[in-house]
């Protein structure tokens, strides 16, 4: 399958008054074409700023230092901002998590839409207005023609991200980035959103890019998964492979703190905060919180092991001399 | 490869201690000496604060150690230029009194204006304010009605139309009793600025008591106080008040200069302090028939109480930000 | 808003006592209060604002339509001013915030809050009129005659609106919404005029009623220093000659006047906020 978009060795950084607050230290991932990739990580992983870099919406006083991202086989960290604007909804369509703030409250929904259509084809008057109700029934708004005229207070939670995923769909782009989709709205809600997502998904062949902060939702949803802290990539495996075989503790810690419905075990929390990224700690980001945390762990920062086809993970556990230590241990 | 130079023994679990050596904590300091800290962060507002002090000090001992009187006019020294000789360092007016001695009297009055009215406000708004935000329901609900009615009515119209009727009652009252000296004094136009501030220029800092009051009200420690039997005076006085302080401190020093701008506005137009008595603002009035020939008569004046004014709004709006505990990026 | 006559009128000129007495009889003042206060209802609501006193022969009315004319003119000219020059500093300071243009816009704006307007008017009068003598500054019959009036007018509102707009643009860029219209790949001019102005321009829009009040209080002011024939001269020297019917009637209309004026901007408000319905 061939990638529609590589992440090599991205860094980036916000130079505040307070320091270099380093977001994203050193990141590389791949999205095919046609492949829904999940990326999981609580806030201040970086993931939102990796989508970001993306469609070239990182705002000073971010910026990136490092790194390369090849969409489509151009490289954006290259691009003058014309070209960056030109990928923006027509190549990549971007949805964020509020839909209650993401949409203007001056303007109609109609007038919304129309304004990107008549950017990207230069559609106006009926026509637009033709392909606008088109975009709302295929996210299954009812009344399209009626909806049109109507202001963002007057659509639920759910409907306004909805129209947001049809505002995004308007260029026919070959991805879209969903930022955190379903935080913002009731579980019932969710569930609805990600499998419009799903459904348009397979339609038309995009690729999707689901960011969120709950592996629960990435489940059944994406192909593949990459789970980051601190700015870096922990693990990353399809998405059965982490499900059945996690092997980051952090990954272990995430599927072990979500509920379950048919057991009684208590919750088992990761304990700790996340760390500072402003001065971030030599070694891996997670040791602070790792039960597991050996003292090379806190010095050194842990390569990438391969675990399986297409599964690896960082972290020093997987180190032989890390088992020869704990059968040492065992031992005596 | 790298590997190879971390030796096996690192591969032993890390202790505690180790892990959380990573965290680094601050030093603890108290929420006034913080404040304190923010504010002398700014230079500008120092700079202001130490501009008013002296202003403060020189209009009081001023007059006291200058050679001559406020009203003291000396014939034959009309319209001397400021800078030309030792004297009259400022130059002197169209009656020869000496500008700088006014100029001093007149900051000490519109300071002193300033000042009395802010505080007049600061009872007035704060007692108003805890009462509305304390009981709440519909107590609050009337009176912050009533609040948004004062606040919508132009007060500067007000104040003049009450000049208009208070004077002619005032002058009745004063010929029925000569001997009292304090309301001579003040005059009748300084009463009007004065009755006008207790009437409608309270409510900003009312708002802003109420919705602390109302922010602080349902804190834990007030459960706990009421829950050990304390009356709601107490309660008020002891706990709600001073979490308040910050914002009537701010609000009270943001006063003073709407109130030495108002009366330097009135008494521009002729409707403040009276002769010989001497505000910035009358300074400035009286040098207008002589701008064209005799600036510096207005030009004075004019720069003191702007300076002086800006300097207040400098140290209010650094107090505002100093006692608002969010970092800003 | 209702106004109060407050207090007993009473002629406080030094003329013999007989003819102060005709005077107060031909003005009704020998009545009651109570009838002179309903009298005068009456008579407003009627539109008739009743005589002068001491500009005898000319009523109110016509007093206040000659002078009003020439205040209305120069208020509108310092209130577009202000607005349109404000609203544009603001978003320019809103944009390059923390850099130069930002901080000496804001210096500007903050000397022009604390300032007041008679230290403008009269400061840039001896700089622009007697110094460079570059500007006229009295009177207001030809176009250049108000450079210097409006200038000083507008000088407050137009800083209190570069900081209130440049405050509420930089809230409003911090919006999802506009980065949503940035994820679109809509041009960074589109962004800031179309989504980002026109939202932030709402506190603003608010202020307009203050404003109007504000211009209006600071036109007693500018009048007096620049000499010119309106109708906030006219009110101070009424009150200083204690013309009872012009300060009343004067009074009056200026009540009435900003009542309009909240009026309409609170219908310019709900025109310009489609969240808020009218009625419903």
């Amino acid at each position: 399958m061939e990638n529609l978009l590589e992440i090599k060795h991205l860094k980036v950084s916000f130079f505040t008054p307070a320091g270099e607050v380093k977001a994203v230290n050193d990141i590389s991932y791949t999205l095919g074409k046609g492949e829904i990739l999940g990326v999981v990580g609580e806030s201040g992983s970086g993931k939102s700023v990796t989508a970001s870099t993306v469609m070239g919406l990182v705002e000073s006083p971010g910026r990136i230092v490092g790194g390369s991202v090849i969409f489509d086989g151009k490289d954006v960290t290259k691009m003058s901002k014309q070209e960056i604007r030109s990928l923006r909804g027509r190549e990549i369509g971007m949805i964020f998590q509020d839909p209650m703030t993401s949409l203007n409250p001056v303007y109609t929904i109609g007038a919304q839409i129309k304004e990107g259509l008549k950017l990207y084809y230069g559609l106006k008057g009926k026509e637009a207005d033709k392909k606008a109700i088109e975009l709302l029934k295929l996210v299954s708004i009812n009344e399209p023609e009626r909806r049109l005229k109507q202001y963002p207070h007057e659509f639920s939670g759910g409907m306004r991200q909805r129209v947001m995923i049809a505002m995004a769909l308007a260029g026919n782009p070959k991805m879209l980035i969903a930022d955190e989709p379903t935080t913002a709205l009731d579980v019932t809600i969710q569930a609805q959103i990600l499998e419009i997502i799903k459904e348009l998904q397979k339609k038309i062949n995009m690729s999707v890019m689901l960011i969120t902060h709950d592996l629960g939702i990435v489940a059944d949803k994406a192909d593949k998964v990459v789970v980051m802290y601190g700015g870096r990539i922990v693990e990353s495996a399809p998405c059965e492979e982490i499900f059945r075989n996690p092997a980051h503790p952090y990954t272990i810690g995430l599927l072990n703190s979500i509920p379950k419905l048919d057991s009684s075990d208590p919750l088992v929390p990761i304990e700790g905060t996340p760390i500072d990224l402003l001065n971030p700690p030599k070694g891996c980001p997670f040791a602070q919180r790792c039960q597991k945390c050996m003292k090379v762990c806190l010095s050194h920062m842990p390569p990438y092991t391969k675990i399986s086809e297409n599964h690896e993970s960082a972290c020093w556990l997987h180190d032989p001399r890390a088992k020869a230590a704990a059968g040492k241990e065992a031992v005596k | 490869m790298e590997n190879l130079k971390i030796s096996d023994e690192l591969f032993v679990p890390a202790t505690k201690e180790e892990r959380e050596g990573i965290q680094v904590m601050r030093e603890p300091s108290s929420y006034w000496k913080d404040v304190y800290k923010r504010f002398c962060k700014n230079k500008v507002a120092v700079v202001s604060f130490w501009f008013i002090v002296v202003v403060i000090l020189v209009s009081i001992i001023g007059p006291y150690i200058s050679p001559y009187r406020y009203d003291q006019q000396i014939k034959g020294s009309e319209f001397i230029r400021p800078f030309v000789n030792w004297s009259h360092p400022l130059g002197t007016d169209n009656f020869g009194r000496d500008v700088f001695v006014r100029l001093m009297m007149g900051a000490r009055i519109s300071l002193a204006i300033g000042i009395v009215a802010s505080l007049m406000i600061l009872v007035i708004g704060v007692i108003y304010g805890a009462i509305s935000g304390y009981f709440g329901g519909w107590v609050d609900n009337i009176m912050m009605r009533i609040v948004e009615i004062i606040s919508s009515i132009p007060s500067l119209l007000i104040i003049i139309l009450l000049s208009v009727v208070i004077s002619p009652n005032l002058r009745a009252y004063l010929d029925a009793h000569p001997n009292n000296t304090f309301l001579k004094t003040i005059g009748g136009s300084l009463l009007c600025i004065f009755i006008t501030f207790a009437l409608l220029y309270w409510t900003d800092m009312a708002r802003m008591v109420r919705g602390q009051i109302l922010s602080v009200k349902n804190e834990e420690y007030v459960a706990a106080a009421k829950a050990l039997g304390a009356k709601p005076g107490r309660i008020i006085r002891k706990h709600l008040l001073p979490n308040s302080m910050g914002v009537i401190i701010v609000t009270a020093t943001l006063n003073i200069p709407t109130a030495i701008f108002t009366e330097a506005y009135l008494s521009f137009l002729g409707l403040g302090v009276s002769a010989p008595m001497c505000s910035l603002g009358s300074l400035a009035s009286d040098a207008l028939s002589g701008i064209y020939s005799y600036s510096y008569l207005l030009i004075c004046p004019s720069i003191l109480i702007s300076l002086i004014i800006l300097a207040f709004y400098l140290i209010g709006d650094a107090l505002r930000n100093a006692l608002d505990p969010r970092m800003k990026k | 808003m209702h106004l109060v006559p407050g207090g007993p009128f009473q002629s406080d000129r030094n003329l013999p006592q007989n003819i102060i007495h005709n005077m107060e009889v031909k003005y009704g003042y020998d009545k009651p209060l109570l009838t002179q206060y309903r009298n005068y209802l009456v008579d407003i609501l009627h539109g008739d604002l009743g005589y002068s006193v001491k500009q005898h022969g000319r009523s109110v009315n016509e007093m206040i339509g000659t002078y009003f004319p020439v205040s209305a003119r120069l208020g509108l000219v310092a209130i577009a001013f202000a607005f349109v020059l404000g609203t544009i500093m603001g978003i320019g300071s809103a944009l390059k915030n923390g850099k130069a243009l930002d901080h000496g816009i804001m210096i500007l704006a903050t000397i022009g809050t604390s300032v007041p307007s008679f230290v403008i008017a009269t400061v840039s009068m001896i700089i622009f009129g007697v110094q460079l003598k570059w500007l006229p500054t009295y009177g207001l019959d030809t176009p250049q005659k108000y450079i210097l009036p409006a200038f000083a007018l507008s000088f407050f509102p137009l800083s209190f609106i570069a900081r209130l707009m440049r405050s509420s643009m930089l809230d409003v860029i911090n919006q999802d919404y506009i980065k949503t219209a940035r994820a679109k790949g809509l041009s960074e001019s589109v962004v800031i005029i179309k989504h980002a102005a026109r939202n932030a321009l709402q506190p603003v829009i608010t202020y307009l009623g203050t404003l109007t009040a504000g211009v209006l209080t600071g036109s007693f002011v500018i009048e007096k220093v620049f000499t010119i024939p309106g109708l906030g001269k006219s009110f101070v020297e009424s009150i200083f000659n204690r013309d009872y019917p012009l300060i009343m009637g004067t009074t009056v209309f200026y009540a009435a006047l900003l009542i309009l004026i909240y009026f309409l901007v609170d219908v310019l408000y709900a025109v310009i906020d489609p969240r808020i319905k009218f009625g419903k």
